[in-house]
């Protein structure tokens, strides 16, 4: 199905080449994951698979990719795409049409197919990935998973022998995560070869026929899926893997607890029966919880279950219909402190919060505002550059960093106002396990200086390696409340919440 | 600010299906076309004001006028506070009324006959009309896509204008006119990346997907005028030819 050759692959302006005599050899109907960190040419490999490279980015490609005996040289995307189904992480920037029907039918229409075949198409597609209830329904009312089911609906209707899937789960909450893996098996049972990129390997074990390990752009192991059950080289290739989750966590948080005593700490924060309603009629009802000074708070639950509203609320972007968010309620005075004082918020994407041209300046921006002299800007900003690491990245372009790096800019951004609390919104999203363990080692370590914070995240093992609580929300509502140590025992413990079955 | 609700994916297309919703979006276009001529040539108010009402009525038809109110109310208080500032000036509120009158109601016919068209129209009808009215491919594709991706861009706008609030920056009018940089550094870079961030993925989804530009393209869904569509049609030149009529005549009720 997919023949590759001695592939070596330059992007635009770069020395360092992203492809490295990669040789690989798929046969039909197999299913393969191809995992490794962030940044180590697993992506690319899947856009030299229907063409995107060299035809769309560019760059200087050598070797040959041959899939189900096409050269993808000689062929443009858009003559592969009957060959070649390609999907992307996020489904709602690949959606040209509003209704289900109509998006599944955009890849026939380009073929330029008769109604009668298309409209076939559309209801085979459909029925694979069993959404035809929804034909008529509007995708952008449909959750995640949907979304991401018709997706793939929108790719099967041309009839691709081959279907490349980059992190597709990355935006999936669990529900829509496993929605997405029963397709894919129904999918290999009916003999489509499948390609999956992706490093979060809990899903996949059951399905993979054979796993591709890359690093530096290499392919730097080839296995059976037993290699999935080893965790010496998921350690080693920076692989997420939670079926050893429970140990590490144990130890990760005897020196998590140990930096805050439950009963002495005082309450920088209590919310009391916020209530809050958006025009659609969804709505935040009656939350009320505590944190104290040090304490880190997971928020846990489904898409749309309200955890970034209510995060949005606490912030203050959002006003609340009813109810009270009272920072220090133990300090009279307290309330006076500025709220840029009291806590900050990182979004999930750091495109839309970085506006400077520096590292250095991104840290400064918007201080003058809050009152501080230029001296104080000054060392604040110094002081945190070189508390985070940032030092040697002080006059980079914000943009022109990786992800974790942007993170932890943001982080900084926010640190310089001395915040007593910071709310990290899915922070870990498209992480491999290094860049999440540097996370929570920044975590550990802003914790240590008396900073709270609300983690919200569908990540388990992040969350259970840094929460000392854990928020469980569902349709607005906490549904429960448990320390994260009770969550130790998770099969038992966690099939009660669906959200953590693993 | 919540831009959301100003251009969700609901208020661009109104997904319900009503006898407008059916209409050929051809007849739906020369709808707009026609009342908006015709209002240029009605002088009388009355006659003006029956052909919003006539619109209002078939937005109402079609499910959508609930949607529209939001955007006509602001529209109504523009015009309220034109007429009433214009009455301050010159202490004559008949002659301000007269004076803005025709002009609110020919600007509210051709907003009316707009909104009826994008709230009932879906991009995928939008462009098999523009095909079939020999438009080009590659052109007709991009307009129907820049329409589905504007609540997008008000998405991304938005999430900007929160982060800069998230960082104690409340750009107000008063602040982008002290310090531009705040509109510059704070919302354009950043909605520019967003941007080009996002086309650069359409385009390779559209691409991925035997996307060629439009040109050669089919649909499953085949708009053809039917006899409902030729009904309405005639209905409407004869409604407005009897407003001509009206207007030119000696009937006047002003």
């Amino acid at each position: 199905m997919i023949n590759i050759e001695k592939l070596e692959y330059h992007y635009p302006h770069t020395s360092k080449p992203a492809l490295n005599s990669v040789d690989l050899h798929v046969n039909k109907g197999e299913f393969i994951l191809v995992t490794g960190k962030s940044g180590c040419g697993k992506s690319t490999l899947a856009c030299t698979l229907n063409g995107i490279i060299p035809h769309i980015s560019g760059g200087d490609m050598e070797g040959k990719v041959v899939v189900n005996g096409k050269n993808t040289k000689n062929f443009t995307v858009f003559q592969m795409a009957q060959e070649v189904g390609f999907i992307f992480q996020n489904p709602e920037s690949q959606f040209f049409n509003l209704q289900v029907e109509d998006e599944v039918a955009f890849g026939p229409e380009n073929l330029g197919l008769d109604p009668e075949e298309i409209d076939k198409r559309v209801s085979k597609a459909l029925h694979d990935v069993k959404m035809t209830f929804w034909r008529k329904h509007n995708v952008f009312n449909l959750s995640e998973g949907q979304k991401q089911r018709v997706n793939i609906a929108a790719n099967l209707s041309l009839n691709p022998e081959l279907l490349v899937l980059d992190e597709p789960t990355s935006n999936l909450d669990l529900p829509g995560a496993m929605e997405l893996f029963q397709t894919l098996e129904r999918l290999k049972n009916n003999g489509k070869t499948i390609v999956l990129i992706d490093h979060r390997t809990q899903h996949v074990k059951k399905l993979v026929d054979r796993v591709i390990i890359m690093d530096e752009g290499k392919i730097i192991h080839k296995g059976g899926k037993k290699l999935l059950h080893d965790p010496e080289a998921m350690k080693k290739y920076s692989i997420r893997n939670p079926t050893h989750l429970t140990t590490m966590v144990k130890k990760f948080n005897a020196y998590n607890t140990s930096n805050i005593s439950h009963n002495t700490s005082k309450v920088i924060l209590e919310v009391n029966n916020l209530s809050y309603q958006y025009s659609n009629g969804f709505a935040l009802e009656d939350v009320s919880f505590t944190l104290k000074k040090g304490e880190i708070l997971g928020i846990v639950g489904n898409n749309g279950s309200g955890k970034t509203t209510l995060a949005k609320v606490l912030a203050g972007l959002l006003k609340p219909g009813k109810g009270t968010i009272i920072f220090f309620p133990e300090d009279q005075g307290g309330n006076k402190i500025s709220m840029a004082h009291k806590l900050g918020m990182v979004l999930q994407n750091p495109d839309h919060q970085l506006f400077m041209n520096k590292v250095h300046t991104e840290l400064s921006f918007g201080l003058s505002e809050l009152g501080f002299s230029l001296e104080e800007i000054e060392s604040r900003v110094e002081d945190i550059l070189s508390s985070m690491n940032l030092s040697k990245l002080r006059n980079r372009h914000p943009h022109s960093l990786s992800s974790g790096e942007k993170q932890r800019t943001l982080i900084s951004a926010f640190m310089t106002r001395q915040p007593h609390l910071l709310i990290l919104d899915e922070p870990t999203t498209g992480m491999d396990s290094y860049h999440m363990n540097q996370l929570v080692g920044e975590i550990m370590k802003l914790q240590g200086d008396g900073v709270s914070f609300i983690l919200i995240s569908h990540d388990i093992e992040f969350l259970l390696k840094t929460t000392h609580k854990l928020i469980f929300m569902e349709n607005g509502k906490i549904i429960d409340e448990k320390l994260t140590e009770e969550c130790y025992n998770f099969t038992a413990n966690l099939k009660v919440h669906n959200h953590f079955k693993v | 600010m919540n831009m959301e609700n100003a251009f969700s994916y609901n208020t661009s297309y109104v997904g319900e299906d009503s006898p407008v919703h059916r209409m050929d979006p051809r007849i739906k276009l020369g709808l707009v076309l026609g009342t908006t001529l015709l209002s240029v040539f009605l002088q009388n108010v009355a006659w003006l004001v029956t052909l919003v009402v006539m619109l209002l009525a078939l937005s109402a038809i079609s499910g959508t006028l609930k949607k529209m109110t939001k955007f006509l109310g602001l529209f109504f208080l523009f015009a309220v506070l034109t007429v009433a500032i214009m009455t301050l000036l010159t202490r004559n509120f008949i002659y301000s009324l007269e004076y803005f009158s025709p002009f609110f109601l020919r600007f509210g016919v051709m907003v009316t006959a707009g909104m009826l068209f994008a709230f009932t129209t879906s991009p995928n009808h939008l462009s098999q009309a523009l095909q079939k009215m020999y438009f080009p491919a590659p052109l007709s594709f991009t307009l129907t896509v820049t329409l589905r991706y504007i609540p997008t861009l008000a998405n991304e706008a938005e999430t900007i204008f929160n982060a800069l609030r998230l960082r104690g920056v409340y750009p107000s009018n008063w602040d982008v006119i002290r310090k531009p940089s705040y509109l510059y550094r704070g919302m354009i870079i950043p909605l520019f990346i967003r941007i080009l961030k996002l086309s650069d993925e359409i385009a390779i989804a559209a691409e991925s997907r035997a996307f060629n530009g439009g040109n050669g393209r089919s649909s499953l869904k085949n708009i053809k005028i039917g006899r409902n569509d030729l009904f309405f049609s005639l209905t409407m030149i004869m409604f407005c030819f009897v407003l001509m009529v009206m207007d030119k005549g000696t009937f006047s009720l002003i």
